[in-house]
């Protein structure tokens, strides 16, 4: 064999094996039927049933500083520009009122969570494929695989995850990244997120993407995304936020 | 020539240790999907729920789900108040309800535990229920004394 032909062959392999991995990922992207998580803050009352919950479900360690759902309280007071965001243990306690009902021009809560984007930049910096989205559209960490570099909280522009501690409940996961998988146990059973079970007003909405109630929410509401400029392409869609919210 | 085969040699053995060390450091379904550990999904999959859904609690408790269904509080889940339910749902002679974390043992009093929800704050929502300081404090805040949590009359 001379030297032309060897490479004619060695390069005709390679394709071959480049085209059927291509041919794969595409036939996994066929199958992807995506979910869409929606938060009414007009609904919120902030009493924290939701932040409870997910961390009975999710064995999320208790101690204030860790959360996968958490909620945030703005308030706007009269005749002041700058507005007051506060979340005393992420809202776990609810909140206690410490704002009087004369002074407050406007004030809601804010529950917050992993956005799934469809753009996530924790993907893209994660150096060992241990933080992925699967063809479902959920963005997981893989606790195995991850050997909690932090890389993937640090470029996440929500804040959404953090590195679960060295003396967490769930032995396997600790020091590694953990963040809300939208209760991939739960939802790939048919059921809800913990947190939307919990919610007593029905500020969380949780479907499908081509379920019809979850579709007649987004037509009838003006929906937004908290921090659109970032690029990210949020599957979490908030109803009633001004865009101070980020 | 013979150099060529030397070569073409060196090539092959360069080949045979990278693949020998990558099915070695590759963990077995990486990149089945993505640049990823594709069993991953399904063991997160396959984790056990902890949060009970409703029709679990009527199957035994009828009548508060008579009461409940017709009631101011009928869109709020049983998990909302009574917390974590799959252990005493699969073994609810050893298990209670009661839990520490969603239930009203999570608070000082049960009218703690109503007030966590209807307590007066400006950053609620109008039109939500929220009760006044004065209400009802001839009978020392005990919420239950005069409404059913179940079926509150408003
Ligand atoms: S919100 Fe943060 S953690 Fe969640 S997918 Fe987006 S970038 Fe990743
Ligand atoms: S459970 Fe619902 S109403 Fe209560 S704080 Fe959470 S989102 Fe808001």
């Amino acid at each position: 064999m001379n030297r032309r032909k060897f490479l004619i062959a060695s390069s005709a392999i390679a394709s071959g094996i480049i085209g059927f991995r291509l041919a794969r990922g595409e036939e996994a992207e066929g199958r992807a039927t995506g979910y869409i998580f929606v938060v009414d803050v007009r609904k919120c009352i902030g009493c924290g049933r939701c932040v409870r919950a997910c961390k009975i479900e999710n064995e999320v360690p208790l101690k204030p500083y860790y959360f996968r759902t958490w909620v945030e309280r703005y308030v706007w007071l009269k005749g002041e520009k700058d507005l007051k965001v506060d979340s005393p243990n992420g809202g776990f306690d609810g909140f206690p009122n410490i704002y009087s009902e004369d002074e407050v021009a406007k004030s809601y809560f804010v529950p917050k969570l992993c956005n799934h984007c469809e753009d996530p930049p924790c993907v893209q910096v994660c150096p060992v494929g241990a933080t992925y989205r699967t063809p479902d559209g959920v963005v997981l960490v893989d606790e195995k695989y991850c050997i909690g570099c932090r890389y993937c909280i640090q470029a996440c522009p929500y804040g959404a995850r953090y590195l679960y501690p060295r003396d967490g409940p769930r032995e396997s996961r600790r020091n590694t990244a953990d963040k809300c998988t939208w209760c991939y146990h739960r939802i790939t059973k048919g059921y809800k997120p913990a947190c939307v079970m919990a919610c007593p007003t029905g500020a969380r909405m949780f479907g499908r993407e081509d379920d019809e109630r979850i579709l007649r929410v987004l037509e009838e509401n003006s929906v937004s995304v908290l921090k659109p400029e970032q690029g990210t392409k949020p599957r979490v869609f908030y109803i009633g936020i001004d865009s101070e919210v980020r | 020539m013979k150099v060529t085969t030397r070569v073409v040699l060196l090539y092959i053995l360069g080949l045979a240790v990278f693949f020998i060390a990558r099915s070695v450091f590759v963990p077995d379904t990486f990149g089945e999907l993505g640049h990823y550990r594709a069993a991953s999904i399904g063991e997160i999959e396959s984790l056990k729920t902890k949060v009970g859904e409703n029709y679990e609690c009527f199957n035994c408790h009828v009548n508060e789900y008579v009461d409940w269904s017709v009631g101011e509080h009928r869109r709020i889940a049983c998990t909302s108040c009574h917390g974590l339910l799959k252990a005493h749902v699969a073994d609810p002679k050893n298990h209670s309800a009661k839990d520490e974390f969603l239930s009203p043992y999570a608070y000082p009093t049960m009218t703690d535990f109503c007030l966590s929800c209807h307590a007066t704050s400006p950053s609620k929502p109008e039109s939500f229920p929220q009760i006044s300081v004065e209400h009802g404090r001839e009978e020392m805040w005990n919420c239950t004394r005069c409404h059913n949590p179940h079926n509150p009359v408003v």
